[in-house]
């Protein structure tokens, strides 16, 4: 049961950025030894409200309460050893070194400035009896599987007596029995009195674990619920901001004239890819939604030749094609703007010119391999001028190019080798309103131009401005297609599985 | 001084720091010893620098596609005893170009070892460069070689006109080098996979052969710096070359070709090899012992890398 004391208390807090306002006055409250799951669609404010809890953001007004204390830290370090811990998605651990030395990292007990292994030893065994954790303490960190340094993680948290623990997404990478093995310590925390705020985009964790829930929706608080009193349908209500009027009978199957140019067929491959069919046809915008770990990035980079499918096959115009490397690919006609624009798209280093030529630099040189620097300006200006990207000089080095540029560098280095089919992966990350637009209306014209196009986004709304056609992935399988003119809270209810009840997608009926 | 003024004059000295280094010590130089400037001293100074300048060409392309050789003073001793040692049985110009063929097969055995098998690569090349050595030391017996014939000798003795040989075959290699480095499509993949591997293998570039041949041009520079050598003294020690791989390597980063690789010129590179010798010469007419000159040429090599290095961690 839910004590009535507050632990945390977030009073009317809003925090603005340069052109956006991420918060509106958002009130949040925690109880004392609750777990509180967050809930919201992406750019919904949810990871901005706990940036502003733990101290990585300076809220811009509002108060939060802790403990009964006005806070305002200005360092997540400070946030931790104030009891207050985040445990992100992306892992924080220091993989070479054992289970016991990362948990007291920055906290090990020490006597006369030499470490006191034995006690440290014995605490960490106090700390496995007290909350039910079963790990050796000498095994590498990077011997463990995800849950297991999730777990970690939270160890970490408990030896600094944090009295929060805040978790982003934590079964984002987990199988189902890690999941049940996570709840089973999140309810450990529980018992001990320890809150935990839960975000997430699965629905069922949420009724599984969550004592109440909050509902976040374009940076307002639209709600808080309790699990016990409410429906599935009725956060995902609060989560859309729509009324369902219809459910089942829905269809939003898309007939599509002609052979596909490219067919994947039956694609597995471990963990995420369980099984993905799909066609894409010429001059066509296929938009891919999803959550993460729905398996999107991983088919891109499989059509790519980056990553090894396990089964499946790939027709391009009909013919069964085998590829095995990037190389492969672009020979058959795919580029692929990756989902990690700084370390998988460019050269940061070399100047802009050298960027967008360097996929199809064969074309830029002679049969000896020298290089024809005159063609490859051209070559260059003619897509800056396509595309609009601004830069000083063709020197420039693409480092300093802004983040839209540097996504239309990329954009260009794939157009200069004219493929048939350009997968995007998140094209849109991180880049600003505008550039946003441009890239969106580059796509279409693109696709106009016959250019089959896949663009692969866990921004639903988006979805609707740049696609024909719709698919959502969830867990590994296709679980619906729809077209522009779905109500996007059925393409939202496919990604995070709330179909089941309404029936599959529309085709089956 | 303003924020953009600052960094503006630190991107002109950045660029240039090597040439202005370069001309600041020629005139101290000059100063302080008279002969210095002499067409004779010149003439020294550079044909001194050719043999770890042409290493140094190689290494060049080594680090700017990400990788390190080490290997290549051992390997230019073993093709100093080989290009000797073969002549008792194969025309000169047949042992020249055997021993090429050697320096390429080690580079693509480094290339192997590094890219394939993924040793990083200074660990990689002190493994070979043990190897090499010892080989050295088994095709010499343990004894100096010696040759005697004066077309061979040539190479490292003749003259063109006023200039000796090595001089030429430096300036020309260089040139070369440089013009694989800027117009090539090898080139432009060197800097690219040293920049961004990742980014370079997602963009469709073979990047495990190109890397290779990164090390093959660094084993067939090693070998001719190996002929001209054994030109040079028509003699050759297993001992020959000790230390050279340091010494190109840090020509190759005085010359601001960057450590962790995707940047470079073969052209500052020879500046750098230059600067070096200069160094050594300077103190040579200025009578500094040799133990003085180890010192302070490992504080130029420290101020030429940590500039660059602590100029980018400031600018990120």
């Amino acid at each position: 049961m839910i004590s009535l004391k507050t632990l945390l208390k977030v009073e009317k807090v809003s925090k603005n950025f340069p052109g956006v306002q991420a918060l509106k006055e958002v009130d949040l409250e925690i109880a004392l030894g609750e777990v509180h799951a967050l809930l919201g669609e992406n750019g919904s404010g949810k990871s901005t409200l706990i940036k502003c809890i733990a101290g990585v953001y300076k809220r811009d007004s509002g108060r939060i309460m802790f403990q009964g204390k006005e806070i305002s830290f200005s360092s997540p370090i400070e946030a931790f050893c104030n009891g207050i811990s985040v445990i992100y998605q992306e892992r924080s651990l220091i993989p070479k070194l054992s289970v016991v030395e990362n948990v007291f990292l920055g906290a090990e007990f020490t006597k006369f400035g030499v470490l006191n292994n034995k006690s440290i030893v014995r605490k960490y065994r106090e700390l496995c009896e007290l909350y039910g954790f079963s790990l050796p303490p000498d095994e590498k960190v990077m011997n463990l599987g995800v849950a297991e340094q999730k777990i970690v993680e939270i160890m970490k948290a408990l030896v600094r007596k944090s009295q929060l623990v805040i978790m982003d997404e934590p079964t984002a990478a987990l199988s189902e029995n890690e999941v049940e093995h996570l709840f089973k310590i999140i309810r450990e925390l529980k018992s001990k009195n320890i809150s935990v705020l839960y975000i997430t985009h699965i629905l069922e964790e949420v009724f599984q674990i969550a004592d109440r829930i909050t509902v976040l929706r374009d940076g307002k608080k639209i709600g808080t619920l309790n699990a016990k009193n409410t429906t599935k349908e009725r956060v995902i209500d609060m989560m859309v901001g729509k009324v369902l009027q219809e459910s089942a009978t829905f269809s939003h199957y898309v007939k599509r004239e002609g052979k596909p140019i490219l067919a994947v067929e039956n694609l597995k491959a471990f963990p995420r890819v369980k099984n993905i069919s799909f066609n894409l046809y010429k001059g066509e915008v296929l938009g891919i939604t999803g959550l993460t770990g729905s398996g999107k990035t991983e088919v891109a980079r499989i059509l790519f030749g980056v990553e090894k499918s396990e089964a499946g096959s790939i027709y391009i115009e009909g013919k069964h094609v085998m590829i095995k490397s990037p190389n492969d690919a672009i020979r058959n006609g795919i580029a692929l703007v990756p989902e990690d624009r700084k370390n998988d798209g460019l050269v940061l280093l070399l100047e802009v010119y050298k960027n967008i030529t360097l996929a199809s630099l064969k074309r830029f040189s002679n049969k000896v391999g020298v290089l024809n620097s005159k063609e490859e300006f051209e070559g260059t200006r003619f897509y800056a001028k396509r595309l609009g990207i601004k830069f000083s000089s063709e020197y420039q080095k693409t480092m300093f190019l802004s983040g839209g540029n540097q996504q239309k560098v990329v954009l260009a280095k794939w157009l200069l080798t004219k493929p048939d089919i350009l997968i995007m992966d998140e094209p849109t990350q991180g880049i600003d309103v505008k550039a946003k637009g441009e890239i969106y209306s580059i796509v279409k014209q693109l696709a106009e131009k016959g250019v089959s196009v896949i663009f692969i986004s866990s921004d639903i709304p988006e979805m609707f401005r740049v696609a024909d056609r719709i698919l959502v992935f969830r867990e590994g399988f296709v679980e619906g297609e729809f077209t522009p003119t779905s109500p996007e809270y059925m393409v939202l209810r496919a990604a995070i599985g709330g179909l089941e009840e309404t029936g599959k997608f529309g085709n089956k009926e | 001084m303003n924020k953009g003024q600052k960094s503006r004059i630190y991107m002109i000295l950045g660029k240039n720091k090597i040439l202005l280094a370069f001309l600041a010590l020629v005139v101290v130089i000059s100063f302080l010893t008279p002969n210095f400037l002499s067409w004779q001293n010149i003439i020294n100074v550079i044909r001194q620098s050719s043999i770890v300048g042409i290493i140094a060409i190689g290494s060049t392309f080594v680090i700017i596609g990400g990788g390190f050789d080490i290997s290549v003073g051992s390997l230019m001793a073993l093709s100093a005893a080989m290009a000797v040692g073969l002549q008792s049985y194969v025309h000169w110009s047949l042992a020249v170009v055997a021993v090429i063929g050697v320096g390429a097969l080690f580079g693509v055995i480094n290339g192997v070892l590094t890219a394939k098998i993924h040793i990083p690569a200074i660990i990689a090349t002190l493994g070979t460069m043990t190897i090499i050595r010892g080989l050295v030391y088994m095709y010499t017996g343990g004894y100096p070689l010696y040759v005697d014939n004066q077309e061979f000798a040539f190479i490292g003795n003749g003259r063109i006109g006023a200039i000796p040989f090595p001089i030429i075959l430096l300036f020309v290699l260089v040139a070369i080098g440089q013009f694989f480095l800027v117009k090539t499509r090898f080139g432009r993949y060197t800097c690219a996979i040293g920049g961004n591997k990742e980014a370079s293998r997602l963009s469709g570039i073979k990047v495990d052969y190109y890397i290779i041949l990164t090390f093959v041009v660094g084993g067939i520079t090693a070998a001719v710096s190996g002929i001209v050598y054994a030109s040079r003294l028509l003699s050759v020690t297993p001992l020959a070359g000790q230390g050279y791989e340091l010494d190109a390597i840090a020509s190759a980063v005085i010359g601001g070709t960057s450590v962790s690789g995707g940047e470079g010129s073969v052209v500052r590179t020879l500046i750098g090899a230059l600067l070096l010798t200069i160094i050594t010469n300077a103190f040579n007419l200025l009578g500094v012992h040799l133990y003085i000159q180890y010192v302070f040429k490992g504080i130029v090599i420290l101020s030429a890398v940590g500039f660059d290095t602590f100029t980018k961690a400031k600018s990120k």
